[in-house]
């Protein structure tokens, strides 16, 4: 290589070099740009982070107050749940609810009083400082017109303050209005410093405003539905009432109707026994007198006294007089033994509020259901009946002995002018049919499907309850008994009862 | 183009040709970058293709053919950056298969601002491959050497042909590539 070689590549080389050299630097500055945008992304990843640890506390405030807020069983915890998650969550702010009406009374006031300590105790008192100097009817009527988050100055608000809160921020939760006045649920947040007050914050607790006047509103119809529903128990149980009483009306209505008949079947043989009586103490007047010399003296009777007591006695006509005492006396009896038996059968009807099912005879309870009603049916009426020998089911005879003397009354009622009753009782399977039919007018059509209805009559105003047949209808289903009906219109109406017999 | 391929290209230029070869093509070519690069920083493509020809002229080698050497002598020097389950290919026609799906896609991850040729396949033949090569840079010779540089990373022989390419008219370029076993 020549000098010149050299020389050429001496310089190639420095030039080179100069470029590597220009490239180095530009590189470095390259790098120091980078490092500064790292620094700089840095320092925005940390502000990020700070944000988003911000909006996990936020949701967490939210999420955690919706959870729990549902749970809650009164408004009251509702209140003191929030109450006490928004001073967890507004960390230097001191949080107070009232209730506030619009003629500025203060309703209700809580705080949270879950740590009791010196400082709490004078905040207590910082507290009702500032709600006596408060000028109630400006935050009423603010929050009314605004009815979102509203931030004050304490000064602003009161009259004559001289506590530590600067600033109050007002949080209007519910409206409500009663029969005399109109009150606002608010919290308010106290902060001694304006400093403390956090922008993000408070639009979160804007935010957790409109679930929590739903989950308010929902609490109170929960609660004004308790009452209702209280309030429906206690009509209930008058109604209950009510129809007990009803039920006892109809049982003496139709006492009442059967009252005359039973008193007319009583006066009846009372009036012959009585008649029966007065001739035989004509009887015993006359039979005294006869022997009466017989038993002053035994030891002066004498053939000829014997001569006048049989004259007397042929006079009285004694062996006609013992044949007709004998008569009267037996009379007498029977006449008692059918007010007896009725007496009896109206004591078995009274007794009907024992409605326990037991065996009984159903023939028997139909035959003493007619002894009732006997008399009613005395003068235009007839009544057939075919009944069985046994007939046992499981009932109760006051109560099924209140359904046939219905059915037969209302059988007597619908033959006004006369007829006659049928009752036809027999056997199907293991069944025990009820059939009474009578020859009256008949129910019409559109009235069957109601005649059950209590409360349903034909009958004028006055004359009838309604009660009747659907009384009788219940007792029935009680006794697992099928009522049919069958009628005609001016044919007549057949009742048909069926029970289980009882083996 | 980045900074880097430059770079490639002048040390290149220097093993193969000495220092003096590339201070002339610099001194001759009047760049814009004054031939000063850094290997992140993006350079005209023009100034690639200026140093392309005067580096032919004066080796008197056609330029097809110095890219193609190029491309052999830049593909280790861009492997280590590739992705590791492209490096742990089992096989070039593995390898090459995954550069427009993997190894693009995590360069442009990493520089947003690259253009990137791209790629599609014709995979009829077991024992060969087509890469169908889509670039406005018309850069294909250079992936050829790259394949080729490939090849002997794999210890692969093959053949190389194009029988479309851009530089003869065609919409894409046609890169077949034979693996003979």
């Amino acid at each position: 290589m020549t000098d010149v070689d050299y020389k050429n590549e001496f310089k190639a080389l420095e030039r080179i070099l100069m470029r590597e050299r220009a490239a180095r630097k530009e590189a470095e500055s390259e790098l120091e740009a980078y490092s500064q945008r790292l620094y700089r992304q840095e320092q925005q990843y940390k502000l990020d982070q700070s944000e988003i640890d911000n909006k996990q506390i936020q949701l967490e405030f939210l999420t955690g107050l919706l959870a729990e807020t549902w749970r809650k069983p009164s408004l009251k915890q509702i209140i003191e749940n929030y109450l006490e998650r928004t001073s967890l969550f507004m960390v230097k702010a001191h949080c107070l609810f009232i209730e506030l009406t619009d003629s500025a009374v203060i309703k209700k006031c809580q705080f949270n009083s879950a740590k009791k300590s010196d400082a709490e105790t004078n905040l207590t008192l910082e507290f009702k400082q500032l709600l006596n100097t408060l000028e109630r009817k400006k935050v009423y009527s603010d929050l009314k017109i605004y009815n979102e988050c509203k931030m004050y100055s304490v000064d602003s608000i009161t009259k004559n303050y001289h506590g530590i809160f600067s600033h109050s921020v007002m949080l209007p939760l519910y409206e409500s209005s009663k029969s005399s006045y109109s009150v606002i649920g608010i919290i308010a947040l106290l902060y001694v410093n304006d400093n403390d007050i956090n922008i993000n914050k408070l639009q979160t607790l804007e935010s957790s405003r409109s679930m929590l006047s739903v989950a308010i509103e929902r609490k109170r119809s929960e609660e004004q539905l308790q009452q209702q529903l209280i309030e429906l128990a206690d009509v209930n149980q008058a109604l209950e009432q009510t129809q007990q009483q009803l039920l006892e009306q109809e049982k003496l209505a139709s006492l009442g109707l059967l009252a005359a008949g039973v008193a007319h079947e009583i006066n009846n043989p009372v009036g012959f026994v009585l008649s029966n009586l007065d001739t035989m103490h004509d009887y015993v007047g006359d039979m005294q007198n006869t022997f009466k010399p017989l038993l002053l003296d035994p030891g002066t009777i004498d053939i000829e006294s014997c001569n006048q007591l049989i004259s007397q006695c042929r006079d009285i006509d004694l062996p006609f007089l013992i044949q007709d005492s004998q008569e009267i006396l037996k009379s007498s009896v029977e006449g008692l033994e059918r007010v007896k038996t009725i007496v009896s059968d109206l004591s078995t009807f009274s007794r009907m509020d024992n409605d326990e099912l037991e065996p009984i005879d159903l023939s028997l309870v139909v035959k003493k259901s007619l002894n009732m009603v006997t008399n009613e049916f005395k003068y235009k009426h007839q009544i057939n009946s075919d009944l069985l020998d046994h007939a046992q089911i499981l009932g109760s005879e006051g109560q099924l002995q209140q359904v046939l003397i219905n059915l037969f009354m209302n059988a007597k009622h619908a033959m006004q002018n006369g007829g006659t009753l049928n009752i036809h009782m027999y056997r199907e399977k293991n069944k025990i049919l009820l059939s009474i039919k009578d020859e009256g007018h008949g129910i019409k059509k559109e009235h069957l499907k109601d005649i059950f209805t209590p409360f349903f009559t034909t009958k004028a105003p006055g004359e009838g309850t309604g009660l009747g047949l659907a009384i009788s209808y219940s007792i029935l289903q009680q006794h697992s008994a099928k009522v049919k009906v069958n009628s005609e219109v001016d044919k007549g109406t057949e009742f048909l009862l069926t029970f289980f017999e009882l083996h | 183009m980045k900074g880097t391929i430059f770079i490639s290209l002048q040390e290149f230029v220097e093993q193969n040709h000495g220092y003096e070869v590339w201070d002339g093509v610099i001194e001759s070519t009047h760049l814009a970058s004054n031939g000063i690069y850094t290997s992140t920083k993006n350079y005209p493509d023009e100034e690639l293709f200026a140093l392309v020809g005067a580096l032919s002229s004066k080796l008197n080698v056609t330029a097809p053919n110095l890219v193609r050497l190029f491309g052999e002598f830049l593909f280790p020097v861009l492997l280590p950056f590739a992705p590791p389950d492209a490096k742990n290919a089992p096989s070039l026609r593995a390898f090459l298969l995954m550069v427009d799906e993997v190894i693009h896609v995590e360069v442009k991850k990493l520089y947003t601002d690259s253009n990137l040729p791209e790629f599609d396949y014709d995979e009829q033949n077991d024992n060969e491959l087509i890469m169908i090569y889509r670039s406005p840079r018309k850069l294909c010779h250079l992936s050829e050497g790259l394949i080729q540089g490939a090849a002997k990373h794999f210890n692969q022989p093959i053949e190389i042909s194009q029988p479309k390419c851009m530089h003869m008219g065609a919409d894409d370029c046609h890169i077949k590539v034979i693996f003979n076993d």
